[in-house]
């Protein structure tokens, strides 16, 4: 594994390997991170709704879970944290890229790795830019969940409750939330070929 | 596993599925057919998957027993899909033991104490046998995941594999059934951890590596013999008693080799790509046989000395791309301790070609054992023979030379009329150069008429290897018939011109080597035999040509037709 991993890269990695090792590095990883984003969410003004608290509140629960060793499984492939962090690393390239075409000197960027203009991690240490487009892409993210009980799985999922303990809270079937969690997803990923 | 919806219609499904439920809490039984309405195609499936697993859900907690039958003979358009989606097992991983238990399945004659695991294809129990009072392991397709008839048959196909063996380093198969409209099988519940999990621990001494995956070879071997193919060795597949015996388990992609109904899948790429040999990455399935085993062994031991799989890249597909086309780091790159020894039977179970790695599992298991003793290894030997070997070996383009195969076929026979009229000519002493001329120009016409009806007629070659060969060949009767020109003006007697017309040959013969690989130079050596012998006697290289080396074509041609 280089130390010039993109996030998604190394999700990927992660997941296709099984090494113990790298589930630690990730874990040391994604410590740093929440608490980074959590202290740019915390600082951020507050406009009021009621989104931004949820997001907050995500941040701050699962905090406390990490805090206490409890990481997202890399192979959990309803983890919504993998999801968040690829689609912030997908756009805050795509930002890079577009900078790149208007500057023309996003190479000389030292945060892009020049041979394959992707966005890079400096070593193992989370980027503190990159933790606040996390926080913000939560909350953007948050907000585009219409349904009120769409965005209570979506926090209580992020927050590391199981399935069965959402499904349990929320008195509904755990097929609703398995399905749901499915669209929470799709959501977030905005596919439609519709 | 299920096609992705589009957003929109996931929506859609939500939204009817919310509704369902809420009638349902709100304590109405209502009816999945009411709830259907116009929703066609994969949505439509996936809609009724989700009322169902509603539905079954709801009316369990009612105290109801919905069968399986009812739902198959209500939706009689999804017979098969339903025993997938009916919820006899959790699909998510329980919390508290009584509410796992709950959600176990009710399997006749075993009672079910724990989880053990759950993978791709199925979860496995640990289970008590009522009647012979022991503990087995029992596996089972997972319900309400994502399964299809494939599946099923590739549970089976595992099942019925390893009931065959009889073995005390495989794992024990007891017993096939069906509970819900599932199959599932009990074997033997082995107690300890597996490899991969052992592995992460501490990396192994050399003696301990070699001894376990000795004993793995063997009991490949005895597989092997009873033509069975794992497919998917990896450290996690195989466990490790408590005593430290080594048992291969989950045969869930084997192939059985005497099964020739077309149960395989070709084209399918199975497997776990860090572990899986070339030839399965590249997904032709009908090249995987033991020695992809072999392979697997091989790449097994590398993580067992150096903690890491030989080839691992960013996602599976780039490692897949690395297994085909990269070489792996010798483990000594990453463990300077491992023996020298070992590393080379290692990197000999990696080759990349089936033929440069060990023949048998049990060749293998020899090269451990010798290694174990303190002896020098097969896998050593050698290596400046080898280092030649390697550089000689036939190409990678088996496909074309297998296309071009009947056109050399052809070539030889030509050939052989040719040389045998020539040597007549140089035998009865004609020394007009014309009948000569004859003969290269019949055999030019034969040569292109015969790559014309068997390779070009459908249009121009579409590899670039073999436009290369097409146009050595033009280059070859170019440079012929003017060096026979030059020659022919300066005077000098025709029989002079034979060794010419055999080094020539033996050039294009070269080049054709260097693309395609080493068998053609044995050709050109023949070639340049033949010339010596022209110099002598006239007559006599040209003789040689139609016995020795048009056979000798020939039969490259016919090799690599059944290659």
């Amino acid at each position: 594994m280089s130390d010039a991993a993109s996030v998604t890269i190394w999700i990927d990695q992660l997941r296709a390997g099984d090494s113990r090792a790298a589930q630690k590095l990730w874990e040391g990883y994604f410590h740093r991170l929440v608490s980074l984003a959590r202290g740019k969410l915390r600082s951020m003004p507050r406009r009021g709704a009621d989104e931004e608290d949820v997001a907050l509140s995500a941040f701050d629960s699962f905090f406390r879970g990490v805090e206490q060793g409890r990481f997202p499984q890399l192979d959990d492939r309803d983890d919504l944290w993998q999801i968040l962090l690829m689609i912030t690393e997908r756009k805050a390239f795509d930002l890079l890229e577009h900078e790149g075409r208007q500057k023309r000197d996003w190479r000389r960027n030292q945060s892009t790795d020049a041979s394959s203009g992707k966005l890079v991690l400096a070593g193992r240490e989370p980027d503190p830019a990159f933790a606040a487009q996390v926080a913000e892409e939560c909350e953007k993210l948050l907000t585009k969940l219409a349904d009120a009980n769409l965005r209570l799985i979506a926090v209580r999922k992020m927050e590391g409750y199981t399935n069965n303990e959402i499904a349990k809270e929320l008195g509904c079937s755990l097929v609703t939330i398995e399905r749901r969690l499915r669209l929470i997803r799709l959501e977030w990923e905005g596919r439609d070929s519709d | 596993m299920n096609d992705p919806l589009s957003l929109s219609a996931e929506r859609r499904v939500d939204e009817v599925c919310v509704r369902f439920e809420s009638a349902w809490q709100a304590g109405q039984v209502v009816k999945i057919e009411e709830y259907l309405g116009d929703a066609s195609g994969p949505e439509r499936t996936a809609l009724l998957r989700e009322l169902v697993r509603l539905e079954v859900e709801y009316r369990i907690r009612r105290g109801e027993q919905p069968t399986i039958e009812e739902y198959r003979s209500r939706f009689p358009t999804h017979v098969d899909s339903i025993s997938c989606w009916y919820p006899s097992a959790p699909t998510i991983g329980c919390d508290s033991p009584a509410e796992a238990a709950s959600s176990w399945p009710d399997v006749p004659g075993y009672e079910i104490v724990a989880e053990l695991g759950r993978g791709a294809m199925g979860v496995v129990y640990k289970a008590r046998h009522l009647k012979f009072d022991r503990i087995v392991a029992l596996k089972m397709i997972l319900a309400a995941s994502h399964c299809s008839i494939d599946h099923i048959q590739r549970f089976l196909a595992e099942a019925r594999a390893v009931a065959r063996l009889t073995h005390p380093n495989i794992v024990q198969i007891y017993e096939i059934g069906e509970c819900n409209g599932l199959p599932y099988f009990s074997m033997e519940y082995v107690p300890g951890s597996n490899l991969a999990a052992w592995v992460k621990e501490s990396l192994l001494s050399d003696m301990e590596a070699a001894q376990l995956i000795e004993v793995v070879a063997r009991a490949m071997h005895y597989t092997h013999g009873q033509h069975i193919v794992h497919r998917d060795l990896k450290p996690a597949n195989i466990l490790r008693t408590q005593g430290g015996l080594p048992k291969v388990a989950d045969f869930g992609l084997a192939k059985d080799l005497s099964d020739d109904s077309g149960g395989t899948r070709t084209g399918a790429i199975l497997g776990t790509p860090s572990y899986m040999a070339p030839e399965q990455a590249t997904g032709k399935a009908n090249e995987i046989g033991p020695s992809a085993d072999i392979y697997a062994m091989g790449a097994i031991l590398y993580e067992l000395l150096t903690g890491r799989p030989p080839f691992r890249g960013a996602g599976a597909l780039e490692t897949l791309r690395l297994v085909v086309e990269q070489p792996p780091q010798p483990p000594r790159a990453f463990n300077a301790r491992v023996d020298r020894a070992l590393e080379a039977i290692c990197l000999k179970c990696l080759q990349k070609a089936p033929a440069d790695r060990y023949p048998t599992a049990d060749a293998l298991a020899d090269d451990l054992a010798t290694f174990l003793h303190g002896e020098s290894v097969q896998a050593q030997s050698g290596s400046a023979t080898r280092f030649i070997a390697a550089v000689f070996r036939e190409s990678r383009y088996t496909a074309v030379m297998r296309l071009w195969s009947g056109v050399w076929m052809g070539l030889a026979v030509n050939a052989f009329f040719i040389c045998l009229t020539q040597a007549l000519l140089l035998w009865y002493q004609v020394q007009d150069y014309t009948p000569y001329y004859v003969t290269w120009l019949v055999k030019m016409f034969a040569d292109w008429g015969l790559a014309y009806f068997l390779r070009i007629r459908g249009g121009p070659p579409a590899l670039p290897v073999e436009r290369q060969l097409l146009q050595i060949w033009m280059f070859f009767w170019a440079n012929h018939f003017v060096t026979a020109w030059l020659y022919q003006r300066s005077g000098a007697p025709v029989a002079g011109f034979t060794p010419i017309t055999e080094m020539l040959t033996a050039l294009t013969f070269a080049a054709m080597g260097a693309i395609l690989g080493g068998s053609f130079y044995v050709s050109a050596a023949l070639c340049v035999v033949g010339a010596m012998l022209s110099a002598q006697r006239p007559g006599a290289g040209t003789l040689f040509g139609a016995v020795v080396t048009s056979p000798y074509f020939f039969y490259l041609g016919w090799r690599h037709r059944r290659l």
